[in-house]
């Protein structure tokens, strides 16, 4: 398995995820779906951010990820609407700043993302319209080789031409890197179509996971 | 090891990126400490129970100069907003940990320069002006420094938005 979470309950008084257990092989997408406040998000900050206490295990490639959480995020490619980037500077400002922290990055990769995504590198974060945003995090994301992409919500500004190119772009890395990719999606035929398995979350709580069957 | 050559050469390429802010906040930092260079240049047994406003101006611009040499480590303005660059790192492989002691490093160092300086500023005035070299005036820059400055200092690393 590359990502197993394991009865994860989160420990806040606050609302938390309530037993959590799934596990995803490499080469696979995950979708998750539910309504708003569902703690699909949620559960991805479970997995990102080491702050967050909670009972259960997250394993990635078979280590529990709190053992050394640091090296864990090496493997993972996050891209959400947080304002996790400096906005002031350009795409390969930000490239340069921030990818030397992964131990396989190459900006050279993350050129060819970048091209690939349609967006120039020379383009200031700040001034990129949503959908932008999130091409250019997934190409910072590809340019680091993850072995696991956690993707929140980010085909919502793409125009459909492109989401079309963005589904092949992530078959492609599945396949070619054996990467496996968990996305969150408000999208109905996104869940439907265009992934293989599916976990539908609400109030905290898993209450379906399952094969997509076309 | 390694993680902290990446802290350091991010901070390096950042500093570079902020150049022109980091050139105002300098400006503004050295001529506080301009000023610390003659308060401690009065020697402590001149100074008597009237001036203690002194030492509390000497607290208070300690405070000030370490809280403008950390800040473009910590801080960092954003249309608009300041925000803390350790949010830009919260999702990368570098724990907070790593972060804060590269910060730490550079804290002490800032401090132990200060503190010599001072020491010898402070001796120096000594022996000229008094013609006598106590014990206190040895330990009044240190302890200055060292608790004001140092304390402060590393409230604001593990604080950052104490930070002015």
């Amino acid at each position: 398995m590359l990502l197993e979470m394991k009865q994860v309950t989160g420990l806040s008084k606050k609302f938390h995820l309530e037993e959590i257990s799934f596990g995803l092989e490499p080469g696979y997408i995950l979708g998750i779906a539910g309504k708003n406040g569902a703690g699909k998000s949620t559960l991805l900050h479970y997995i990102m951010d080491d702050r967050i206490a909670y009972k259960g295990k997250i394993y990635l490639n078979g280590k529990d990820i709190r053992e050394n959480h640091s090296k864990s995020l090496n493997e993972i490619g996050f891209v959400s609407e947080e304002n996790s980037f400096f906005y002031q500077y350009s795409a390969i400002q930000n490239a340069k700043l921030l990818g030397e922290f992964y131990s396989e990055w190459e900006e050279e990769r993350f050129i060819e993302a970048m091209k690939r995504m349609e967006l120039s590198v020379n383009k200031i974060v700040g001034k990129m319209s949503r959908g932008e945003l999130s091409k250019f995090k997934m190409a910072f994301a590809m340019a680091h080789r993850s072995k696991l992409y956690l993707l929140d919500e980010v085909t919502g500004g793409m125009d459909p031409v492109f989401r079309k190119e963005f589904f092949q772009i992530l078959r492609e890395i599945i396949v070619t890197e054996e990467a496996s990719i968990v996305l969150v999606t408000h999208i109905q035929e996104e869940l439907e179509l265009k992934v293989d398995y599916a976990g539908i979350l609400e109030q905290g709580k898993l209450i379906s996971f399952g094969e997509v069957v076309c | 090891m390694k993680k902290f050559h990446t802290v350091e050469a991010f901070d390096c390429k950042l500093l570079n990126y902020e150049y022109n802010n980091i050139v105002l906040i300098k400006a503004v930092r050295y001529f506080f400490e301009a000023f610390l260079y003659l308060l401690f240049a009065m020697p402590l047994q001149e100074l008597k129970k009237e001036d203690r406003q002194i030492v509390i101006l000497i607290s208070i611009f300690l405070l000030i100069v370490v809280s403008f040499y950390l800040q473009p480590y910590l801080l960092i303005k954003e249309a608009g907003k300041t925000v803390t660059i350790n949010k830009k790192l919260s999702y990368l492989p570098v724990s907070h940990f790593d972060i804060s002691k590269v910060r730490c490093k550079y804290l002490f160092k800032y401090i132990r320069k200060l503190g010599l300086c001072f020491l010898c500023i402070q001796v120096i005035a000594s022996i000229v002006f008094e013609r006598q070299l106590l014990v206190y005036n040895i330990l009044y820059p240190l302890i200055m420094v060292g608790v004001f400055a140092g304390i402060s200092g590393l409230g604001m690393i593990y604080f950052p938005k104490w930070t002015i």
